[in-house]
């Protein structure tokens, strides 16, 4: 792999203590979202992965809004 | 962001609670509010591409990354459905693996829909060819592009095949942007071995209206700009395609 990036390799490739991301992916509605978990089932929306714009503006699915996705399949 | 302490989202207004029995997963949603889902149709799609372009492998958690394993079934998606009809691509990449840029660079390239891409804070190294692949690229004003020869990292073997194997891998770069942006080979390669310019590199950084200026991207403008040319891409598009059925 050739990584081509201006910014310092170091930064880039260094791994810090925590190597686990806390982040997991969940399907709702069939949008993707990445959460962060603050409990079983239950998690804060960190970003919306969609290509289409209109998902971005649904009220439930804003940034930081608490979701519980205990019966989905979870990634 | 309101709290809600009732165990149940409250009564949702009539007309709206059948389109929600719909989508019955929106139930599990805590602290919804109104039941109110925007329908208003939208026939463009945007596509952010932010942080590394990640490909082969995964990059160290303190890296914000865009996976090729994303993209490149959401462009296969948008290229399939006939609602969408142009696609808007939102870069602001530090770039990252070759190989996974300029797939994602060829797929672009390759769409049949009307494409055109915004450079937002920066576009740098690979973001160079995924910026240039779509149709009708927009930089902003103060957004970047870094310019610089592609480098081996890790243990190498000291043989000239090395070098060898390395330019060809920067060849790829080159003749891609070459081949869909207006700027000449020999100019791209002047920005790319320039000195002088970058503190801890060779290479050149490109502000807004020069990236223009050299022909690497087609105009400067913003989100206004870049949805606007898009729109009147599809209303050409669908004039073209009348004209071939009459």
């Amino acid at each position: 792999m050739i990584l081509y990036t201006p910014l310092p390799l170091e930064l880039v490739l260094s791994v810090e203590e925590e190597t686990t991301s806390p982040y997991q992916e969940v399907e709702l509605s069939g949008v993707t979202l990445v959460v962060q978990s603050t409990g079983t089932g239950m998690g804060k929306i960190v970003q919306v992965r969609s290509t289409n714009p209109n998902v971005y503006l649904r009220p439930e699915f804003q940034p930081g809004q608490q979701i519980s996705f205990s019966h989905f399949h979870t990634e | 962001m309101q709290e809600r302490q009732q165990p149940t989202a409250p009564p949702a207004p009539p007309r709206q609670r059948k389109k929600a029995q719909g989508v019955r997963k929106i139930d599990n949603i805590k602290e919804f509010g109104q039941l109110e889902v925007p329908t208003a149709k939208t026939n463009i799609h945007c596509l952010p591409i932010i942080g590394q372009i990640e490909g082969h492998l995964i990059l160290p958690p303190q890296n914000k990354t865009t996976k090729y394993e994303h993209i490149i079934p959401q462009l296969i998606a948008i290229e399939e459905n006939p609602d969408i009809e142009g696609l808007l691509i939102i870069l602001n990449t530090v770039g990252g693996d070759v190989e996974a840029g300029l797939a994602i660079a060829e797929m672009l390239v390759s769409m049949s829909k009307p494409t055109v891409s915004l450079v937002l804070g920066g576009g740098h190294s690979i973001g160079v060819p995924v910026a240039v692949s779509s149709r009708f690229s927009f930089i902003a004003e103060t957004a970047t592009m870094t310019i610089h020869p592609i480098r081996l990292s890790g243990l190498l073997i000291g043989v000239p095949q090395t070098y060898e194997y390395l330019d060809k891998m920067q060849d790829r770069v080159v003749r891609f942007v070459e081949k869909h942006s207006r700027i000449s080979q020999r100019k791209f390669r002047e920005l790319m071995f320039q000195t002088g310019e970058l503190a801890r590199d060779i290479g050149t950084v490109l502000v807004g209206r020069d990236a223009v200026e050299v022909g690497l991207i087609d105009d400067v403008g913003g989100v206004g700009e870049s949805v606007k040319k898009l729109q009147e891409m599809i209303a050409e598009d669908k004039k073209k395609k009348g004209d071939v059925v009459h």
